[in-house]
């Protein structure tokens, strides 16, 4: 992450807190850095409580989303020494929960790429498995271990594609996938054959 | 010195001439005109380079542009550097999907050299390799050290994953001396090693029956046999094994023939995701900054 600073003020930094002492980084509790009389613009500032770097711009401490972790002098053992102790590495996230968030769409053919492709119609949700975009299916309930789909208006019992809701004569307005028209459904014929 | 380039993608080997903008295409032409102490560059390529045994008879460097685009693939066969003389010095390449059966012993072999040989591998992957049949045949192995001779071999930042470890007569490491005149030593430092067996195995081997000189220095280094079970050694002989800094998961009878070590782990050493080849350490893992 870059850091401008639009003022250069390397030896001319006054902690107001502390008194004319010069320092080039502020480095204190959060809540003293926040509270620091009058910053200067470009002060930067280190809060030791919660490991996270902040800017002052003139109005407000801006705080960097990325916190800080300790680092001790000795190597990493293995090949990997970049291994992130935040869980951001280069090219990977680990030990995190997405919370409010959306998917969108994805450039990335790599196995476990997901995404949502608008440009389909309905809108599908799909994953990268097996050198193709393979769409998940949706618009699925499990309710009183019957397993039931429900593409537009109806809920479809998937086992008998029957649909949940009945007609006026007590017979589902979808049987096994196929309506009649009007009201009254008609019952379900089973053709045996001819002799 | 000259830099003779390669290219799978536009390396010709009949109309080429190994000069960057002509690239031969095989690392096989390459060997036959090149002179002690050059180059052999691999172009980074679309398509994978070919993969095959070949003999390294004079010091050179052998680097590819990058190891995402420096891939050499046997295509299931046997492959392998096996027989080196000279100082080699090889770097940024993945060694991939080759056979480590009766005959071809090792990826990167020193084997009956006939002077004196270093090789040195540096940030180079070996991906997708099987080995089996025979306690010599291993992904790092060779079949015999020349007589009053000494090799050094050398992994530096190196992966070993996706392996296929096919029967119980085989090894990870496989090394012989042969005579008692030769001298061998093998170091490896700051790799990472991702094994899972298929049927119990070693996952070291030394056969020093001939009471040649043999030293084994592994440090800040990580072998996990994440499932399946392996042994850890199975020698003959004697050498000195020094063993510091290196975490070895997952191996029973973990320390036979280590003579000296310090900060030796047997924790899991918690990778993001191996699984998937990201063997990066897990935020928590027991061993960051624990090495040397």
């Amino acid at each position: 992450m870059a850091i401008r600073v639009d003022k250069v003020v390397k030896g001319n930094l006054v902690d107001h807190t502390h008194g004319t002492e010069e320092l080039p980084i502020l480095v204190d509790t959060k809540a003293n850095i926040i509270a620091t009389a009058s910053p200067d613009s470009g002060h930067i500032a280190f809060a030791t409580d919660v490991n996270r770097l902040y800017v002052y711009d003139g109005t407000n401490w801006q705080e960097c989303a990325v916190v800080f972790k300790p680092r001790t002098g000795a190597v990493d053992i293995g090949y990997e020494q970049n291994s992130s102790l935040t869980g951001y590495g280069e090219d990977y996230i680990t030990q995190k929960r997405l919370s409010n968030v959306a998917i969108g769409g994805n450039n990335t053919t790599e196995t476990g790429a997901i995404r949502i492709d608008v440009t389909n119609d309905p809108v599908t949700f799909e994953i990268y498995l097996k050198d193709e975009w393979q769409t998940i299916l949706y618009d699925m309930t499990y309710e009183n271990d019957d397993f039931r789909h429900t593409p537009l208006d109806y809920e479809i019992q998937v086992w008998s594609g029957n649909s949940v809701l009945l007609g006026n004569n007590g017979l589902p307005i979808v049987q096994e996938y196929k309506a009649s028209m009007g009201a009254y459904p008609v019952p379900i014929l089973v053709d045996g054959g001819s002799f | 010195m000259a830099t003779i380039y390669l290219s799978a993608d536009i390396g010709n080997d009949s109309t080429g001439t190994g000069a960057i903008g002509a690239p031969y295409k095989t690392f096989a032409k390459a060997l036959t005109v090149y002179a002690a102490d050059d180059t052999i560059y691999f172009l980074n390529s679309v398509a994978a380079y070919t993969f095959a045994v070949a003999s390294i008879s004079k010091s050179c460097t052998i680097t590819g542009e990058s190891k995402e685009g420096a891939v050499l693939d046997a295509n299931g066969a046997g492959g392998g550097w096996q027989t080196i003389n000279g100082t080699i010095s090889i770097s940024n390449i993945t060694f991939y999907n080759a056979f480590m059966g009766s005959t071809y012993r090792g990826c990167v072999a020193i084997s009956s050299n006939t002077s004196d040989t270093t090789v040195t591998i540096t940030n180079c992957d070996f991906k997708g390799i099987t080995y089996g049949g025979n306690l010599l045949n291993g992904v790092i192995g060779n079949l015999a050290i020349g007589a009053n001779t000494t090799a050094n071999l050398t992994f530096h930042r190196c992966r070993f994953y996706d392996l296929t470890h096919t029967t119980t007569n085989s090894a990870f490491m496989s090394l012989r001396t042969g005579v008692s005149t030769a001298t061998y030593h093998l170091t490896m430092t700051e790799c990472t090693a991702d094994i899972t067996p298929q049927a119990l195995g070693y996952f070291y081997y030394l056969d020093n029956s001939a009471n040649g000189t043999v030293t084994q220095t592994i440090k800040n280094c990580i072998f996990a046999v994440r499932s399946g079970s392996m042994d850890w050694r199975n020698i003959f002989g004697s050498s000195t094994f020094t063993c510091t800094y290196t975490c070895i998961y997952g191996v029973t009878s973990v320390h036979s023939g280590i003579t000296s070590q310090t900060g030796v782990t047997q924790v899991d050493p918690e990778m993001v995701d191996p699984d998937n080849f990201v063997f990066n350490l897990d935020v928590g893992s027991p061993l960051i900054g624990a090495g040397n």
